[in-house]
């Protein structure tokens, strides 16, 4: 069994790294290099699928043969070790058919994945490695649990009576790790001891070394994509790549909505709905340095006739959206929406007058709307933000 | 041949151990008190020792230096002579190693608290205390080495093997990592810069992590484990194959700490696999302990010494195979710069350094008393505690990184982020106060530990002196064919030899190229050194620790360039001596804080956070605005730097004053146009001339967007 397993590893180990070679050949668009490399993949993961549904059927029909035959020989014996044979049967009944959906439901999202994204991303790669794993170490305890139901039927043909009593579990546990019972422990002992330390000399785990060895299959695979096939998205690639998708994502977002207002289009909001969520935002945001009834502490005055960079809607818009780094005032864009800085704009508007106690004195130039309420005074406040020299 | 009687010396052993008990507590206490400031920032005093800036430092090295330290010799000094079948080399060395070692921590605890620090992290001590280190560390290598070559065993254990790759590995961390410029007696700068300097310390820092808290706790383990369950070791051939594969590759793992940073990409995909390849040793080491165990779980149930090691042992398997996942690029894009990594680090120091020790203790206390353990019912009571309280510990702080590594990365459909950075802060704060209650139920299980060793000493009598018996080894006649490790297993030296060789090929392989090859740190032409002032605000930065809250490393990712502007390139940090890229994002990014905030509102928050912004958990800093700048040092400073390569013209240290302060006036003015009266020469100018040049070189480069 261990041998079969040391195959299958480098024999996995092989094809993809001959993968990774003829997707070396392939021109450098990363787009179109994984494909071969997906569908080769998806085609092991459904082989090996097939091996399981196979093992499966072969071992369900095992255990229902070996379940009659013990209900034949519990009618006599009343009932004495009925339980935990019956519960391992029924557990591995239903476990079995578990895992027989959970792989193709695996193989099934890889592909979307494959087909959303083209290449294989670093996740989906080691997703896909990890259901073939998974599968391969199924395989292994469906092997074994054959394997096991095999000799128990032997044993029981001929003499019943050396039957081991011992729990499924434990016996695969046993074999797993390759066990030697406490008889044969004498043998492996070595002809030393140290201040009454006496050591033994067992074999390495199986899963243990092939472990192990798959690690370094894995680190090998690993730095071939990255490093020499480079079919794999080193930092700078991989931000590159979700930008372009947040950017598709943030314009067709956009398109279908009506946020998509800027300091062009934006016009003074003066519903009240509106007005609280700009105050909301206000108190948030920029009461910390403009004082929490805009009478200016660290920055300026937001609420007399003077305005450093201009005081028409679109002013403030534009202000809050940018900032003026060079004088303290942060960008906002990144932390609130098109409408939220429409909202906030609007609502600062709202405070031109409030006169509140402790107001900073004023700063920059006199700023008066031209017309009535409405902020289409965009004519009458674009020479005057164009005035602030940007240093 | 001839047994010869000798005596085994205990006494040393008892002084190692009650060390051990006392900077335990001292370091858990430490650790509780950082853990409880971090929701409720009062609770620094509003005194500069006492920050968490101060007090994390202090926490680290005592529960690494002092408490695992102190632990490590406790259990070398035993389990040693009785390996070697020899008493101790010299009793002279063994004393002045101890004495020796707890000045350091003494000396290490007050500068620490004073604000000395090279500020890089588990590496903090100024450079006198580092020599101290290394001249301590040599004498107790003489010691081990001199008690291993009048051994009356021919063969070493496998213990002894964990033992001589420490010494030899962390004497190699220490002396490179620690390769700094000293300024004045408690102050130096770091020979290394940036981003080189980042792959050293995470070289070192990982393998503080490897060669301190795990090669000779495993040592420990292979003594302790099956002496206490009176098994035979289960495999001695895992034991070779995990040990040379584990010092093997555990040295190249460094750069899975620096992943997406301005590291060059393949260090950080050499530091991904070796991580990967280190999860089959790793666990080696825990099968060995555990199928140790078989047949004797019988014996766990009843013991808790064995208890204790189970659990240990556990734990180190749990976060060995973290380690290695969290290695994995996308897993550590989530946890990186979060409390997931806390949470990881305390499941290996509570769970594996702290139950290895404590079982330990309980194991060699009541033996060298001969006497037996005073209360069973009060060791369970600890180790019940100490398990309740490393899973309220770990669970809330897994829950915390993950939470807010989830509201960091959410955008709104609009593209705007979702979160401001302090509201992600003020959402676990519910987790940072369970996580502080865990770590207390820790330390009241400690503290049943010392009353309860205290009492055994009490009823058991001290043997200071074991008495012993053993043949000296005799002269080999007829060269016996045997297994090829036995060779070795005879020859210290070689062995000693063999593991440096070992380890010095992963570090070689990955430093040597990031210093030699150009590439790797391309520069940046707009990137200039730091004016006098601006270096003076970052030694104070340094000094108040800064680093362990905030980082200086934007990652290439959609959600940090939109929260802190333009991901970080290798190029800008080619003055940093030492780097400050962090590890730790309690607070926000600070690469790029140059600018976002005006010189007044730096003042204000260093005076009370709170006022600028409010819910916020950082510490105040009200002697900035009193103590003044050390203008005294400037001069040397500069020549230091200079002498490091930072191309200062000929003859600035002597204008440099000068030019700090016309910078330092600047900046009064602008704080005076907003009321804000201060003198110039006040720290809080220095730093806020060093908070506002962050990242702002490569921006000098024109942004089109912005400025139309």
């Amino acid at each position: 069994m261990t041998k079969r397993l040391a195959l299958l590893l480098p024999a996995l180990a092989t094809t993809s790294i001959a993968l990774a070679r003829e997707a070396s050949d392939t021109p450098p668009k990363p787009s179109s290099i994984g494909d071969p490399m997906v569908t080769m993949l998806v085609i092991i993961m459904v082989i090996l699928l097939l091996i399981i549904i196979l093992l499966a059927n072969v071992l369900i029909g095992t255990a229902t043969y070996f379940y009659e035959k013990e209900k034949e020989i519990e009618a006599e014996k009343k009932k004495m070790s009925l339980a935990p044979t019956t519960l391992t049967i029924i557990a591995m009944l239903i476990g079995f058919p578990l895992f027989a959906q959970d792989a193709p439901a695996d193989a099934e999202t890889v592909v979307v994945q494959a087909k959303s994204f083209g290449a294989l991303s670093s996740t989906a790669f080691s997703f896909v490695t990890g259901v073939i794993i998974t599968e391969l170490l199924v395989i292994v305890v469906l092997l074994w649990q054959l394997r096991s139901f095999l000799t128990r039927v032997k044993i029981q043909n001929g003499k019943e009576e050396k039957e081991k009593k011992g729990i499924a579990w434990k016996a695969i546990w046993t074999k797993l790790n390759s066990f030697k019972s406490k008889e044969e422990e004498k043998a492996l002992e070595m002809d030393h001891e140290y201040d009454g330390i006496r050591e033994l000399d067992n074999r390495l785990p199986p899963w243990w070394i092939y472990g192990f060895y798959a690690t370094i299959v894995f680190a090998v695979i690993y730095l071939w994509r990255y490093h020499v096939s480079e079919s794999a998205p080193l930092s700078q690639q991989e931000y590159a790549i979700a930008m372009e998708k947040a950017e598709e994502q943030k314009a067709a977002y956009l398109k279908k909505t009506a946020n998509n207002v800027d300091e062009n289009t934006v016009k003074l909001l003066t519903d009240a709905s509106a007005l609280d969520a700009g105050n909301k935002v206000f108190t948030q945001n920029c009461a910390a340095c403009h004082g929490k009834a805009g009478e200016g502490t660290v920055g300026p005055n937001l609420t007399d006739d003077y305005w450093l960079h201009g005081g028409s809607i679109q002013d403030i818009f534009k202000t809050v959206k940018y900032g003026w780094p060079e004088k303290g005032m942060r960008s906002w864009k990144e932390d609130l929406s098109p409408v939220q800085i429409a909202q906030v704009s609007s609502f600062i508007k709202s405070l031109h007058g409030t006169n509140p106690p402790n107001g900073k004195e004023k700063q920059g130039e006199l700023y008066q709307d031209n017309g009535a309420a409405a902020g289409d005074s965009s004519s009458a406040a674009k020479p005057d933000s164009a005035s602030v020299p940007s240093k | 041949m001839q047994p010869e009687k000798f005596y085994y010396d205990n006494k040393i052993v008892k002084w190692f151990g009650y060390a051990t008990l006392l900077w335990g507590v001292v370091g858990m206490l430490a650790g509780l008190w950082a853990a409880i400031q971090i929701y409720a920032p009062a609770a620094s005093l509003n005194l500069a020792p006492t920050t968490f800036g101060r007090l994390r430092p202090v926490h680290t090295n005592a529960v690494i230096f002092a408490f695992v330290g102190n632990c490590i010799f406790t259990g070398v000094y035993y389990s040693l002579q009785r390996l070697c079948k020899a008493r101790m080399f010299s009793d002279k060395l063994s004393y002045i190693h101890f004495w020796g070692w707890q000045g350091i921590i003494v000396a290490a605890a007050l500068t620490l608290l004073m604000g000395f620090t090279t500020g890089k992290e588990y590496a903090e001590l100024e450079w006198p205390i580092d020599i101290a280190i290394t001249l301590v560390w040599v004498i107790f290598g003489i010691n081990m080495f001199g008690t291993i070559l009048k051994r009356r065993e021919k063969h070493l254990y496998v213990a002894i093997w964990f033992y001589i790759a420490t010494w030899v590995t962390v004497a190699l961390l220490h002396i490179v990592n620690s390769i700094e410029l000293p300024v004045s007696f408690m102050k130096s700068y770091s020979w290394y810069a940036g981003v080189q300097d980042a792959l050293v310390q995470w070289w070192y820092g990982h393998n503080a992590v490897a060669f301190f808290l795990t090669t000779p706790i495993l040592g420990l383990m292979y003594y302790f484990l099956p002496k206490a369950a009176n098994r035979p070791v289960y495999s001695y051939r895992l034991s070779i194959i995990h040990f040379w594969a584990l010092i093997f590759i555990y040295i190249w793992a460094g750069p899975h700490h620096l992943l997406y940073t301005a590291l060059p990409d393949w260090a950080q995909s050499l530091g991904v696999v070796f991580s990967i390849m280190l999860l089959a040793p790793s666990w080696g080491g825990m099968l060995n302990g555990l199928f140790t165990l078989r047949g004797a779980w019988d014996k766990v149930r009843e013991d808790p010494v064995l208890k204790f090691f189970v659990v240990a042992v556990t734990c180190y398997g749990m976060a060995t195979f973290e380690g290695p996942m969290l290695s994995l690029k996308s897993v550590n894009a989530i946890s990186h710069f979060t409390d997931w990594t806390i949470a990881h680090v305390h499941i290996g120091g509570l769970g594996w350094n702290g139950f290895m020790a404590f079982g330990m203790l309980y194991y060699l206390i009541p033996r060298m008393y001969g006497t037996q353990i005073y209360s069973k019912k009060l060791a369970n009571n600890h180790f019940w505690l100490g398990t309740i309280g490393i899973l309220v510990y770990a669970i809330p702080l897994y829950w915390a990184g993950f939470a807010q590594a989830q509201m960091w990365k959410t955008f709104t459909e609009e593209g705007q982020l979702k979160f401001q950075f302090l509201e992600t802060v003020t959402h676990i704060i519910p987790m940072y106060i369970t996580r502080s209650i865990g770590g207390g139920l820790y330390l009241i299980g400690a503290f049943l530990m010392v009353y309860n060793l205290y009492k055994t000493v009490k009823q058991g009598t001290f043997i200071a002196n074991e008495a012993a018996e053993a043949a000296p080894i005799a002269k080999e006649h007829s060269p016996v064919r045997e297994y090829w490790h036995r060779w070795i297993e005879k020859k210290p030296m070689t062995m000693l030899v063999m593991s440096l060789i070992v380890v010095a090929i992963g570090g070689a392989l990955e430093i040597i190229p990031t210093f030699l090859v150009k590439s790797n740190v391309p520069t940046i032409s707009s990137v200039k050194p730091y004016t006098p002032l601006e270096l003076q605000g970052r030694d104070i930065y340094v000094r108040e620790g800064c680093y362990t809250c905030h980082s200086q490393m934007i990652r290439p990712f959609r959600d940090e360039v939109a929260r802190y502007g333009e991901y970080s390139k290798a190029g800008e940090f080619v003055y940093d001596h030492p780097f400050q890229w962090g590890s730790k994002r309690t607070g926000p990014d600070l690469a790029r804080e140059g600018g976002k905030y005006p010189d007044s509102w730096h003042y204000n928050h260093m005076l009370d956070p709170r006022i600028m912004s409010p819910g916020s958990i950082m510490p105040a800093y009200p002697w900035l605005l009193d103590n003044k700048i050390d203008t005294a040092s400037t001069p040397v400073k500069i020549r230091a730097m200079q002498k490091m390569g930072v191309p200062y013209p000929e003859g600035f240290d002597k204008e440099a004053n000068a030019a700090l302060m016309t910078q330092a006036n600047f900046i009064k003015l602008s704080l005076k146009a907003d009321k804000i009266e201060t003198a110039p020469n006040a720290e809080i100018v220095a730093l806020i001339a060093y908070l506002q040049r962050l990242g702002k070189d490569i921006k000098s480069q024109p942004n089109t967007t912005v400025l139309k």
